[in-house]
């Protein structure tokens, strides 16, 4: 007969719990490229002692009220009731956001079109978070469609506010890899779209309540040539018309009723730069998405002045919205004060050139990482999130904590895993249902702002 | 070295809806470790092993499910009961109607838990009213105990089992803790008997066990975790942001993924029962080796298919009635085990697609003479991407985005990036790889590392668990890899 082994488990149980406790001392190494952790069989048992090891700061943060911020906050929305993440107000007269929500107040007498653009990373692209606040304000104020698209995206698949397909462009970007040999005007958000033959992009409408027909359509562009545009409505009718010789930013407009579809193709495009396209109708609140994947912000400085000028005599923004930081934060860095300063003067650069907007810069989003086993907010985020604030205060704009609408730390775990899930796999990037919900917070606060202008204003 | 914190131990032994007990994570090591010492003490005591045993799996489940664990002793005693009744009837009338009983009873656990958001849906969408689901908690494991109990008393209906004389011996049987939450579904007829004989554990019983425990490990916590955070559920969350050739990757992965978390979770479970002593028939056959989709059904989770063979496919007539009874019959049976795994009309979808595979199949054998070798090969080919076409309806989380999934892989394809892809995700890529290299190797490398590890002293058997449990913790620290897009 054989020997029973019932015993030897036991012995097999404990052997394995003494392999990992000895392997537990062993320090964390790398081989090469491959990192090795530590591991502990015993961490989630273990008293947590607060992580005293403090970065090493930099001048900026050394600096007493980027120690200040978060008290400095505090004073800045002193008031605010329970349930509204506040934006806070740094402008010396308080008056950091009565641009745009004087504009808002006016927006039923004065039947016009009040522009929020929204420039940011890949947090926002393919409409996100834009999409249901764009959303949410047209069902407030009016207003219908979905304003400022790019002649292509990357996200045009994804996007599903505008049906977009393109084909035959070249694409020039703030951020792309840089190619000597050519030397292109970037457009007021950091892209140039040059057409190559046989080109084409074609829009249509979607089913979105606001969303469903094209009434105006407007192109920007930078026409050194004889370039002209043909286009198709409804698949049906095409025409041709020349485009404007110049060397300043043009905005070419057709006027229709209830378009279902339109395809644009650029003949003898040879100093033709195309920027973007426009669709809307009527007064009422327009939200342009200025996404740009893998942008920290910081480039917004190199475009030109005159561009912005130009874009803004058509356009008349009312607020600008900065959303940026997750492409600068890093796991081990906790150093952001040279992005503050990068940042400063940008926003003072984007003062100047939207000079009757509102400015408000938004937190960085919490983002998690993985270090030990267990999903949690980068470390580094909150700093950032100071730093960002800092910047705030330092040129007088107005500031949103994305991070506390949130829920703060840890959120993002929460969203992620959550069911349903509002963000994706990478515990970074948002999904439609978490835009929806975030975007409401952010509407939820500004109307606040509104309806505290209204009763100082009207009583 | 930190102290321990009193009340964080404490929290351990509490249920939390979010930590379910897995064989994978590490304080299942630390209770299994006290769980079995106390075993093999009461081990040359019949009774009290098993009320020591029933009660702990009572708190396993307790662990992962909350007070639902009463649910357990609810439907053990019930099906105790009308199983003893059913014996001792002679009336068929009476064996008719409690057979009927346990059905509607078990049946309506079921329904109740899985179906009845699905069912609340389809009416307020004929009605056009909005659908708010009710929040139904969903308890672990109910799919699996319901089956294995009605396999009880649809044998002893059948005069085929005779039903078990304690309350205790049956409630062993429903909650024993290593199949409870993910199967492999146990046969009463399988598992009864054993529960009489000694508790022994050969030589050979025990290198088996450290072999599947590794093995199952490995493909769900190293394999199936890693491709489905780092690379699957992200081109599955949104199709429409990668290009065809990063959806059909996708669609291979979760091919993998599926595979290997389940039958690495039941590899585990057939790993830890034998442990104990118990024998659990195999899950899974490696079934990308199939030729064909029947062959599929005989290799993919066989506790399941043939569950619905024996149950629900004869039941209903099997092949005995006809050409065309039988075709319906196997399609009724596909539909509701698709339906099984989970209430939603992709499930519906998918089993219908499998059905009406195996109908087809059915059909061609029958006409066409397939037994030349070439036909081996494209079967396997054939097989293995139809079963992966199945996936998608499977695993996408509605309909239209098994709709995108398709156009990006039909209409957007991009060959030029497949370099890019395989630099952008080399970790994915590579496991991939291995993975399917492993699965394809023929059974007899499988069976020489079974007995290399059998023939291993305990602490190098200790060893090699503690190293698959080492690469298990490093692939879990291993933060997320950012995403990439290759869209141009």
């Amino acid at each position: 007969m054989t020997r029973n082994k019932l015993h030897y488990v036991f012995g097999l149980c404990l052997m394995v719990i003494g392999f990992l406790l000895m392997l537990s001392w062993v320090k964390p190494f790398a081989i090469g490229a491959l990192r090795v952790k530590k591991v502990d069989p015993l961490a989630d048992v273990r008293l947590t002692v607060p992580d005293t090891a403090f970065a090493e700061l930099d001048s900026l943060q050394r600096d007493s009220t980027f120690q200040k911020v978060d008290s400095l906050a505090k004073v800045v929305r002193r008031g605010c009731p329970i349930g509204i993440t506040c934006i806070e107000d740094y402008s010396p007269d308080s008056t950091g956001i009565r641009n745009f929500v004087r504009a808002l107040s006016h927006i039923k007498d004065q039947h016009n079109a009040v522009r929020i653009a929204f420039y940011g990373d890949s947090f926002i692209e393919g409409d996100v978070f834009c999409g249901s606040l764009r959303d949410t304000l047209q069902s407030v104020f009016g207003g219908e469609g979905v304003g400022y698209v790019p002649l292509t995206s990357e996200v045009a698949g994804f996007r599903t506010t505008i049906k977009h397909q393109f084909e035959n462009w070249k694409t020039y970007s703030l951020i792309s890899k840089k190619d000597s040999t050519v030397t292109v005007e970037l457009g007021p958000v950091g892209f140039s779209f040059v057409p190559q033959e046989e080109n084409w992009v074609e829009y249509k409408p979607t089913h979105h309540r606001f969303l469903k027909t094209f009434n105006t359509i407007k192109l920007y562009y930078k026409n050194q040539g004889h370039a002209s545009v043909e286009y198709t409505l409804n698949d049906t009718i095409t025409s041709t018309e020349e485009l404007k010789t110049s060397n300043k930013l043009q905005e070419w407009t057709h006027k229709g009723k209830n378009i279902e579809a339109v395809r644009l193709a650029f003949l003898q495009p040879d100093s033709l730069n195309l920027f973007g396209a426009s669709f809307e109708s009527r007064s009422g609140v327009y939200v342009d998405n200025f996404s740009m994947r893998g942008n920290s912000g910081i480039g917004l400085y190199k475009i030109d002045e005159n561009m912005y000028k130009d874009f803004n005599r058509y356009r008349d923004y009312k607020l600008i919205i900065l959303q940026y930081g997750l492409n600068v934060v890093l796991e081990d860095s906790m150093n952001y004060g040279r992005y503050a300063h990068g940042m400063i003067k940008v926003v003072n650069k984007l003062k100047s050139v939207y000079p009757k907007a509102s400015i408000l810069l938004m937190s960085v989003s919490d983002r998690s990482s993985n270090t030990s086993g267990e999903y949690k907010t980068m470390k580094a985020i909150p700093i950032m999130r100071n730093a960002q604030r800092l910047v705030a205060e330092r040129t007088g704009i107005v500031f949103w904590d994305l991070y506390e609408a949130m829920g703060g730390e840890n959120s993002m775990v929460k969203m992620t895993e959550g069911k349903p899930a509002l963000a994706a796999k990478d515990y970074t990037h948002l999904n439609f249902k978490g835009g929806r919900r975030l975007s409401g917070r952010m509407a939820k606060s500004l109307l606040y702002e509104l309806e505290k202008y209204n009763k100082r204003h009207r009583k | 070295m930190l102290g321990f914190d009193i009340h964080k131990l404490a929290e351990q032994f509490v249920y939390h809806a979010d930590e379910p007990l897995l064989f994978n994570s590490g304080f299942f090591l630390f209770l299994f470790t006290g769980f079995i010492w106390v075993y093999i003490v009461l081990s040359p005591m019949q009774r009290p092993k098993l009320i020591f045993v029933t009660l702990f799996s009572l708190y396993f489940y307790y662990k992962s499910s909350g007070g639902y664990f009463v649910l357990l002793i609810f439907a053990a005693v019930v099906d105790f009961t009308l199983a003893k009744w059913i014996h001792a009837s002679t009336d068929p009338w009476r064996r008719k109607f409690f057979i009927v009983l346990t059905l509607v009873i078990n049946l309506g656990l079921l329904g109740y838990f899985k179906y009845s958001n699905l069912l609340y849906e389809t009416f307020c969408f004929i009605a056009d009213k909005p659908f708010e689901p009710s929040d139904i908690f969903l308890p672990v494991g109910v799919s699996f105990f319901t089956f294995q109990s009605l396999s009880y008393t649809l044998d002893v209906y059948r005069g085929t089992l005779k039903p078990v004389d304690h309350l205790v011996d049956y409630a062993f049987f429903v909650s024993f803790f290593p199949q409870l939450v993910a199967g492999p579904i146990v046969r009463a007829a399988d598992f009864i008997p054993q529960i009489y004989k000694p508790t022994v554990v050969t030589k050979e019983m025990l290198g088996r066990a450290v072999f599947l425990i590794g093995c199952g490990l490995f493909k769900k916590a190293v394999i199936a975790d890693y491709i489905s955070v780092n690379f699957v559920d992200r081109v599955f969350d949104a199709p429409a942001l990668y290009t065809g050739l990063e959806n059909l990757f996708a669609v291979y992965g979760y091919a993998l993924q599926i595979y290997c978390d389940f039958s690495g979770y039941s590899d585990m479970a057939i790993g830890i029962a034998l442990l104990l002593g118990f024998h659990f028939n195999i899950n899974f056959d490696s079934p990308y080796q199939s030729k064909n989709i029947t062959e599929f059904w005989r290799r993919w989770h066989i506790s399941l298919s043939s569950w619905l063979r024996d149950y629900l496919y004869i039941s209903l007539g099997g092949n005995r009635k006809g050409k065309a009874r039988t075709y319906v019959n196997l399609m009724i049976t596909m539909l509701l085990g698709g339906l099984w795994h989970g209430a939603s009309w992709r499930f519906l979808i998918w089993g219908g697609l499998h059905g009406g595979a195996l109908a087809f199949h059915k059909y061609i054998t029958e006409k066409v003479d397939l037994s030349w070798r070439g036909w081996h090969i494209a079967g396997v080919v054939i097989t293995f991407h139809f079963v992966c076409f199945c996936w998608i309806f499977f695993r996408a989380p509605d309909l239209g985005t098994v709709g995108q999934m398709l156009a990006q892989i039909t209409t957007h394809f991009k060959a030029q990036i497949f370099f890019d892809f395989i630099a952008g995700y080399k970790g994915v890529v590579l496991l991939m790889l291995l993975a399917y290299i492993l699965h394809f190797m023929p059974k007899r490398f499988e069976f020489s590392a079974e007995e290399t590890i059998t023939r291993m002293p305990l602490v190098a058997q200790a060893a090699c668990l503690t190293a698959v449990i080492l690469l298990v913790l490093q692939m879990k620290m291993a933060g997320v890899q950012p995403f990439i897009y290759f869209q141009f």
